[in-house]
This record gives C-alpha cells, structure tokens and sequence, in this order.
C-alpha cells in the first residue's frame, strides 16, 4: 500500500510525461524519451537533469559502435515517489467525487 | 471552485498517466501483419519440405531464418529504443505467451504426422498451413490479452 503524497515536482506537466514514460519501463533511450514528449533536445535535458537532481532519474551515457547512446531510468525513489503521486492524484478525484455526491444527496432530501 | 479546478487537473493527470503506459505497451505489441508474415514463411518451409530435396529446403530455411529476423526486427523496432518494465507482463504474460507457441507447433507437427502416417498428400504444407491458420488466429488474441494484462499493471494506478 502507497502512502499519498502530492509532488510537485513531478506534477508539472512536462515531468509527469517523461516520469509516466520512464515508469513502465526498465529505461528509455533519450531519443525515445524526447520524440515522444514532444520536447526538443535541451529541453528534455533541462527536465532530466532537475529529475536527476531531485535523485528520481538516473542518466546514464554509453557508446554503442561510434556512436553515444543516452538513456534514462527512474531510481527506486522516482519510482516511490511516482507511485505515491499516483495515489494522491487518485485519492483527489475520490474525494471530489465523493463530495460532489453528497452535495446532490442533500439537494435532494426535502427541506425542513 | 478551487475544489473542481483540482479535481479537473488531477484528472488530466491521471489520464496523461495512462495515455504513456499505453503508448509504451503499444512498443511491444506486434501489428496483425506480422503475424500473416510468419504464417507464410511457415508454409513456404513446409512445401518445401514436402520437396524431399535438399536445394529447395535449404533456400527455404535461409529465407525463413532471414525472414523471420527482418518481419521481428520491423515489429519490434521501437521497442530497441526502451527497456518494458519486467514486471508488466504479470504471471500470466508468459505462459500466454508459451501457450500460443504450443498451439502452433501441436497443429502444424500433429497434423503433418497425422497427414504422414495416414500416407496423405503433403503433410508437411498442409501441417503449416494449419500451424499457419493457428499464428493467424492466435497472433492478434496473443496481443489483446497481453495488452490487457500489461494494462491492469499499470504503475501507481
């Protein structure tokens, strides 16, 4: 059972797109990562390296042939953090939801 | 009104969420062509077979083999660009995974060894035509049950 909690940090919506790619996998390449973001090359840097920072992603470089291949994974903390995000998010809706339907169910008793 | 404003960006979030777990499931799974592709290079196998001379069998299974690798390589391209998280398939991803190979190779070689031992004309073809039929069939079910499996994984949801 996840423990909710809202991070703001992965809740910008441009970091909820990579951590949601990065968490149904082992790792992505960078190319995968950007192409599907829809982010240019800098951009996605920019937001891994705050990933990074925060110790939820881990960038790793390695060469394949000639060529440097860059790949990003989520850290077992990312993937925490992700899951209790998650849930938070989740638990928002059910309680709106659940308010929303009490709201009607008094609206609907008769007054006095 | 701030209440409804949260609930609506959380479910933005959660919908985003899902929509990248299913674009990465969607890497992994194989389009219906592919299986059609592998059905014919079966059947080309067998024919050959039935061949009984070595020139066509061994220029059929180099162009099995090649084919084979190059239909793969093609399904499964985006998939080089990402590792699927190893826990998606669940318990029940790999055996309906086993169970569709089973299939396939029961009817091919059960009916080729039926069709053989009952001296009937081309068993090995029409062994692969059925094993053939089966990937067909089975291939695009495979599929659908191993997107609903790695659906219901989602992570966090």
């Amino acid at each position: 059972m996840v423990t909710p909690r809202f991070d703001e940090l992965i809740h910008a919506p441009t970091r909820l797109t990579i951590v949601s790619l990065l968490a149904a996998t082992e790792w992505a390449e960078f190319r995968f990562l950007r192409d599907s973001a829809g982010l240019s090359d800098s951009a996605l840097s920019k937001q891994l390296t705050t990933l990074e920072e925060a110790g939820y992603v881990d960038v790793r470089k390695t060469s394949v042939g000639r060529r440097a291949r860059t790949s990003a994974r989520l850290t077992p903390a990312g993937r925490l953090a992700f899951a209790q995000h998650a849930a938070a998010l989740q638990d928002i809706v059910g309680m709106a939801s659940m308010a929303a339907s009490s709201i009607s169910q008094d609206r609907s008793r008769p007054a006095g | 009104m701030a209440g409804q404003f949260e609930q609506r960006d959380a479910e933005q979030a959660l919908a985003e969420i899902r929509g990248r777990h299913e674009q990465i499931i969607g890497t992994a799974l194989v389009p219906v062509g592919y299986w059609w592709v592998l059905a014919v290079l079966m059947v080309g196998l067998g024919a050959a077979v039935d061949f009984r001379r070595s020139l066509p069998i061994g220029v059929a299974v180099v162009l099995f083999v090649v084919g084979v690798l190059a239909a793969t390589g093609w399904a499964t391209r985006a998939a080089v660009r990402l590792r699927l998280r190893n826990d998606l398939l669940g318990v029940s991803g790999v055996p309906a995974i086993l169970g569709l190979v089973a299939v396939v190779i029961a009817v091919a070689l059960g009916a080729a060894f039926a069709l053989r031992a009952a001296n009937g004309p081309l068993p090995a073809t029409i062994g692969t035509l059925l094993g053939g039929l089966a990937l067909v069939i089975g291939g695009p079910i495979l599929m659908r049950t191993l997107h609903r499996i790695m659906s219901r994984q989602a992570p966090g949801l």
